[in-house]
């Protein structure tokens, strides 16, 4: 029994071991993963550290190539740069910050100057091309003026027009060196530029004295078509210079510029390749100082040793806690077994202990097959008793009928009864109200034609009124006509009113002739003045007579109102009459037939008084019977009773102290015997005596 | 003796003959004369002299681009003249109430034009020493009065129109830049 629990509890323990062992395998092997990959990353910077010296050096070749003044080599060097910063970011991550820190102070005079070379591309590139095409049109300039010098020869002209042809031979010469000069951006390139200038305009002043001669210089217009077209030709292949000459010669303090940059770039190359070759040593010097430091050490061999330790502790803790749990085990069934000799069969072992499990499973089985036995003899006694009880039932039920129907008829025979005496009343209160119904009739006749006499009246004042009103109204519109002539009275005051005004402005103009027009114009205003009173006088007062009228016309009206709602008052009373008269004739009728009605029933009831008489004897016989059935039953429920309290030493169910007996049933049969089987003649006599005090139905 | 009193007599006689009624005593009190008028709602008086006549307001033809008092032109006397809202000129806002029904016309040295009035009473004359410089009047004709009188227990303010004319919005009847007529509504 105890084997599936030692073979589980080893198991569990190798499953322990095994991974601890793989904990320590797993560190390990996460410490060499982790060499590994510094390790690849290292390899990685030195890939950078490679790129970057190449591309220190792509610049530098660039840096010198720009004296060419290609424009693909400045676009290059821009490239280079971004390329180099690039790769110095990238190596940020190399936890060298000395060496990155080395390389970046190196790196950043190379920097502004290549920046400065590739600001100065385009002047630098345009000055070269300039510079080209001037060397290669040279020789056909100096061909060109050969030329002129010798038709100037053969003709008669002075001998500065012939110098000043020769002179431009040797000026070309010169302007092309001094270009270069200025490309070079030595400490000559100022004074180069400042020669260039001078040259460049001599060149072309002579050109134009040539073709059209000046008398300061000495030199005479040409004349020969020949030699004009020769300068024109050598002026035109000239142009080149002739349209950049400011251009050129203000670009040499910018070539000075590009120059001192491309000297600092070479100077500043070997510092900068220097420092790039220090980040191999470095990130060898790291690798070093990685691979031995105590972490490391700690991961391949501190951390199996603390594991080791650990897993003993956690052994030795399990194995305390399965001797607790035994005993426990154990003290669960002791506990069991002491309650099971006192009787009580319902009692459960836990099942959940391990070591005691199989010991709990055979008592439990124990105690549940001595509970089926018990069960199995007091099923079939169950039933016996269920049987009894059924019996007890129904006998009791045979007493509470027997009762009921006793009851019942001496309430039908006192029902009966009244119901004669209630016909009797019936009858004569229906004689009673025949006679009230017709004096309504009567009454209501009376009403019916005093409502005619009201309505006719009603109608009379309607008339009136409304011929009132008409008077009114026509009153109404006359104030109106009133007004409106008061009000046009008024208008007329307001212009006469001007008219006085008028004169008396006319009379002032006219000055003492106008005199008599002013007091004219004064006493009309005066007479206005009393006219205007008057008339808002009359005017207030034909408005109130105004307002007046049609408070009138308003009450008139409302009386019309109320007189129609009289009148319709009228005709309602009239129709509630002749409902009423119908109503009382339908009730007249109903009256005879409830007397005729009265007169059936009591003979009904009389018949049904003898029925009740013979129910009742045939009561009495049931109850005797009964009486015998329940004495049977008391004996058989006293004999069940004994067997009961034999068996209920034994508790087979929880919280139950007997449940195999239901000793209620014994006491009800008990009570079924001592209530009343039956009533005696006398009884039925009281009980209905009793009765008759009830109210009739 | 007798001569003496005779000729004292007789002298008293010729007096008697020549000498006329002592003269009445004149009404020393000096009279303002003016017509009362209203403008604007307002009950004002204006001095005798300074109207050239009251007429009804006349059919006007509207004036594009004038200030929202100007109602347009009329014929009158055979002669053009613009009419003028007095209640839209002294209120600044547009009036939607009763038509007025005259006007009065004002004549100037360079000005001819018409005001409408809310009301027309009557030519009226009032003592000079009633009048009333410091009685406060309505805002709408703030600075274009010179006292008033007191008449029918209500003030009546004597309506200044040279200083209506002059220093008023009437110096100027054209719209301003930038503004719509639209703003004080159409008269």
């Amino acid at each position: 029994m105890s084997k599936p629990t030692k073979s589980t509890t080893s198991s569990k323990w190798v499953s322990v071991v095994t991974l601890g062992i793989l904990a320590c395998l797993g560190g390990v092997f996460y410490t060499f993963f982790i060499a590994q990959k510094e390790a690849g990353q290292e390899s990685e910077y030195r890939v950078l550290a490679n790129d970057m010296r190449l591309v220190q050096q792509n610049v530098v070749v660039k840096a010198r190539a720009t004296t060419r003044g290609d424009a693909s080599t400045f676009s290059d060097l821009e490239l280079a740069m971004a390329e180099f910063d690039a790769l110095l970011a990238n190596m940020q991550g190399a936890r060298i910050d000395g060496e990155v820190a080395g390389i970046q102070s190196a790196w950043q005079p190379v920097k502004r100057s290549a920046q400065v070379l590739v600001g100065a591309g385009g002047d630098v590139s345009f000055i070269r091309g300039v510079s080209q095409d001037l060397e290669s049109n040279i020789r056909p300039i100096q061909s060109e003026f050969a030329a002129v010098v010798d038709i100037l020869r053969d003709e008669n002209v002075s001998a500065d027009t012939v110098a000043a042809a020769q002179k431009t031979l040797w000026l070309t010469e010169r302007i092309a060196r001094n270009i270069d000069k200025i490309l070079a951006g030595g400490d000559e390139s100022q004074a180069a530029a400042d020669e260039f200038r001078q040259d460049a305009a001599s060149f072309n002043r002579i050109v134009e004295a040539l073709k059209s001669g000046n008398r300061v210089m000495g030199v005479q217009r040409l004349s020969d078509p020949d030699a004009l077209d020769s300068i024109n030709t050598a002026a035109q292949l000239f142009s080149v210079i002739s349209r950049s000459i400011d251009q050129i010669a203000g670009s040499s303090e910018q070539m000075r510029e590009v120059a001192s940059a491309r000297e600092t770039i070479i100077a500043a190359s070997p510092a900068l390749a220097d420092s790039i070759s220090g980040i191999v040593p470095a990130l060898e010097r790291q690798n070093n100082a990685r691979v031995f430091d105590r972490g490391t050490l700690m991961a391949l061999f501190g951390a199996p040793a603390l594991l080791a330790v650990g897993l003993l502790v956690v052994m030795f803790r399990g194995q305390r806690q399965r001797v607790e749990y035994t005993e426990s085990g154990v003290e669960d069934i002791n506990s069991a077994l002491v309650k099971i000799a006192e009787g009580d069969l319902t009692v459960q072992v836990p099942e959940d202990n391990e070591v005691t499990r199989d010991i709990a499973r055979e008592i439990n089985a124990s105690t549940r097959r001595q509970r089926e036995l018990i069960q199995n003899i007091r099923t079939p006694f169950e039933v016996s008793v269920d049987e009894i009880n059924k019996i007890g039932k129904t006998a009791r039920g045979q007493v509470e009928k027997g009762k009921q129907l006793t009851r019942s008829v001496v309430d039908s025979t006192t029902a009966a009864t009244e119901m004669v005496r209630t016909s009797e009343e019936i009858k004569y209160s229906t004689a009673e109200a025949a006679k009230s119904s017709e004096q309504n009739r009567s009454r209501v006749a009376r009403g019916y034609e005093l409502t005619k006499d009201m309505s006719s009246a009603s109608a009379a004042v309607r008339e009136s009124v409304q011929e009132t009103s008409k008077s009114a109204k026509r009153q109404g519109e006359l104030i109106q006509s009133v007004t409106n002539a008061a009000e046009y009275i008024q208008a007329l005051n307001t212009k006469i009113s001007v008219v006085a005004i008028n004169t008396r402005i006319e009379a002032e103009k006219a000055g003492e002739y106008g005199r008599p027009f002013l007091g004219i114009a004064e006493a009309i205003g005066d007479l206005l003045r009393e006219a205007e009173e008057e008339g808002r006088k009359v005017i207030s007062e034909v408005r109130m007579l105004q307002n007046m009228s049609a408070e009138n016309m308003e009450s008139m009206e409302t009386t019309v109102g109320t007189v129609v709602t009289i009148l319709e008052y009228i005709e309602r009373l009239d129709a509630a009459l002749e409902e009423i008269n119908d109503g009382s004739s339908a009730i007249s009728s109903i009256i005879r037939s409830v007397d005729d009605a009265a007169g059936q029933s009591a003979v009904s009831a009389q018949h049904m008084n003898n029925s009740m008489a013979e129910i009742r004897e045939r009561n009495v016989d049931i109850a005797e019977y009964s009486e015998f059935t329940q004495v049977g039953v008391s004996e058989l429920q006293a004999s069940m009773r004994d067997v009961a309290e034999n068996l209920s030493q034994f508790r087979i169910e929880e919280g139950v102290a007997n449940a195999a007996f239901d000793l209620k049933t014994a006491e009800e049969v008990e009570h079924v015997n001592g209530a009343r089987t039956s009533f005696g003649e006398a009884q039925m006599s009281a009980l209905e005596a009793e009765e008759d005090t009830r109210v009739s139905v | 003796m007798t001569t003496a009193v005779q000729a004292l007599q007789d002298l008293q006689h010729r007096f008697a003959q020549v000498n006329s009624a002592p003269p009445a005593e004149l009404d020393q009190c000096i009279y303002w004369a003016g017509t009362a008028l209203g403008l604007a709602g307002v009950p004002v008086l204006v001095g005798e002299g300074e109207l050239d006549e009251i007429i009804e307001t006349p059919a006007v033809t509207p004036i594009p681009g004038t200030r929202p008092w100007v109602m347009g032109l009329a014929t009158h006397r055979g002669g053009l003249m613009p009419v003028i809202s007095g209640d839209v000129l002294l209120r600044q806002v547009a009036y939607t109430g009763r038509v007025r029904d005259y006007c009065m016309v004002i004549r100037r040295p360079g000005m001819h034009f018409a005001v409408t009035l809310s009301d027309v009473k009557r030519s009226i004359r009032l003592p000079l020493e009633d009048r009333d410089m410091n009685a406060e009047v309505d805002p709408a004709l703030n600075g274009v009065t010179l006292g008033g009188f007191v008449l029918e227990e209500k003030f009546h303010p004597v309506l200044d129109l040279d200083k209506l004319i002059t220093d008023g919005e009437l110096a100027d009847a054209a719209i301003a830049p930038g503004h719509s007529s639209e703003e004080l509504g159409n008269e």
